[in-house]
């Protein structure tokens, strides 16, 4: 069996190493990502008779997957990425075939309730779960519109996991303390607007 | 209220030891109301992701347009081009590349198509049009100088806008009145999708009143037409305006834009 990591073209590795960092690197590192295997849309169209729009949305999808997996940590380089994305192409492209049928939208769900809360013991998690799924998730979509540009891009960018300090960099903020205190008036903001 | 918050927001960054972790799960099992406070902090966070993962996705299927246009130019080759230039053109050689050229045509149709629809949007769509039709490249002069603003059109031709900002960056470092870097910092700040940074650009490049052709005011309504946040369309439209009235660089297409907004 090959090293963990053996399997890497160059490429790979310059991909993997651009998306471990944070701000507008990780940014270029989803891009090259995304423009390495484009054609996997053809694939989609030939092998699984999906339309262009929807082998797009399979193969976004599955980029968005990827991107995940590879910055928590959990890629551990036991094939090339071409291998390990195309696995997950095929899957979403399946998916998508079955929720075609029962016209169920959306084949990815980027962070579920049970990924936050996982360190909590079953009694805490099941009474938070029951107090989100009475949450009203498109009023609170509609509110964090209202919120405006920079404290959309406040919330987007901490809860994709990027630090205060390096949220300071990419929306040219002070400090990150100064980060800190504005994406919490951000929250409080939007919950007193989900409140009204 | 917000103190609450700050203490939700400890324990999911981490911040926090394992004692702190058990009495703050101990609270959520005693305190309802801190209960509600965490549930709304994790459905926040699920929103704010599934929000970004939206924005990512037209992010890659600006990229996609991008790639297809790239695949029709590539389709047909370079020596392909030069040789339907000739007129020995060998029947046989237009035989095998029948089949280019028609996938070629199509794929070109489906894209001025696609382009076409766009120009009939809202404001973004008509931004991305531009965008997309008029600065997929920068015209590169001929010159053995390498300066920070003919390396920077180097990488922004080739793909690499982030390093492309950081050399019209620092081309302004030497000179912050430099034109071309002002309206080259502005375009490629713009396609990085940072909107504000562009408009700052562009301002300065608006300011400078001993220009021939200056481009800031059409660029600044651009950049607020592909913002499209309240009040960017309006605000749009009025520097449009005023490049037609004044005859400024690109009159052509703020009418046009005029017309369409």
């Amino acid at each position: 069996m090959a090293n963990p990591g053996s399997l890497l073209l160059p490429n790979d590795r310059e991909i993997l190493d651009h998306l471990s960092m944070e701000s507008n690197t990780r940014r270029r590192g989803e891009e090259m990502l995304f423009r390495s295997y484009t054609y996997f849309i053809r694939e989609g169209i030939k092998k699984f008779r999906l339309s262009e729009e929807e082998a797009f949305d399979a193969y976004s999808e599955t980029i968005l997957s990827a991107i995940s997996i590879i910055t928590d940590g959990s890629f551990q380089g036991n094939s090339s990425l071409k291998t390990f994305l195309f696995r997950i192409f095929q899957n979403k492209c399946v998916d998508l075939l079955r929720k075609k049928t029962t016209k169920r939208q959306s084949i990815h769900r980027t962070v579920s309730i049970a990924e936050l809360s996982q360190q909590f013991s079953d009694a805490a998690k099941s009474i938070i779960q029951r107090m989100v799924d009475n949450t009203d998730l498109h009023l609170l979509r509609q509110r964090m519109d209202e919120l405006g540009g920079k404290c959309r891009q406040l919330l987007m960018l901490s809860a994709e996991g990027y630090s205060d300090k390096a949220i300071t960099q990419e929306l040219e903020y002070k400090t990150a303390d100064v980060v800190k205190t504005s994406r919490l008036r951000c929250l409080e903001r939007l919950r007193q607007l989900y409140k009204q | 209220m917000t103190e609450s918050l700050e203490y939700i927001d400890n324990y999911f960054k981490k911040a926090f030891t394992g004692h702190e972790n058990q009495q703050f799960e101990q609270r959520i099992i005693e305190d309802p109301a801190f209960a509600e406070e965490v549930a709304f902090y994790i459905a926040t966070m699920q929103t704010a992701l599934q929000q970004q993962a939206e924005d990512k996705k037209e992010r890659f299927r600006q990229l996609y347009k991008e790639s297809i246009a790239e695949d029709n130019v590539r389709a047909l080759g370079d020596d392909d081009i030069r040789s339907i230039g000739r007129k020995d053109i060998h029947p046989g050689r237009i035989r095998r590349l029948f089949p280019a050229l028609v996938a070629a045509a199509v794929l070109l149709l489906v894209v001025t198509g696609w382009f076409l629809i766009i120009r009939a949007g809202s404001p973004q769509q008509l931004a991305d049009s531009y965008i997309t039709g008029n600065w997929q490249s920068l015209p590169v002069t001929m010159t053995s100088n390498e300066s920070p603003l003919q390396t920077g059109l180097s990488y922004y031709n080739n793909g690499d806008l982030p390093a492309a900002a950081a050399q019209f960056e620092k081309s302004l470092q030497t000179d912050s009145s430099n034109s071309k870097a002002l309206e080259y910092a502005g375009i490629v700040a713009l396609r990085l999708l940072q909107y504000d940074k562009a408009i700052a650009y562009f301002r300065k490049l608006e300011d400078n009143t001993q220009l021939f052709a200056n481009p800031g005011k059409f660029d600044h309504a651009l950049t607020l037409m592909k913002r499209n946040q309240p009040g960017d369309a309006k605000a749009a439209k009025e520097l449009l305006e005023q490049v037609v009235l004044n005859h400024l660089t690109n009159k052509e297409a703020a009418d046009d834009f005029l017309k369409k907004l």
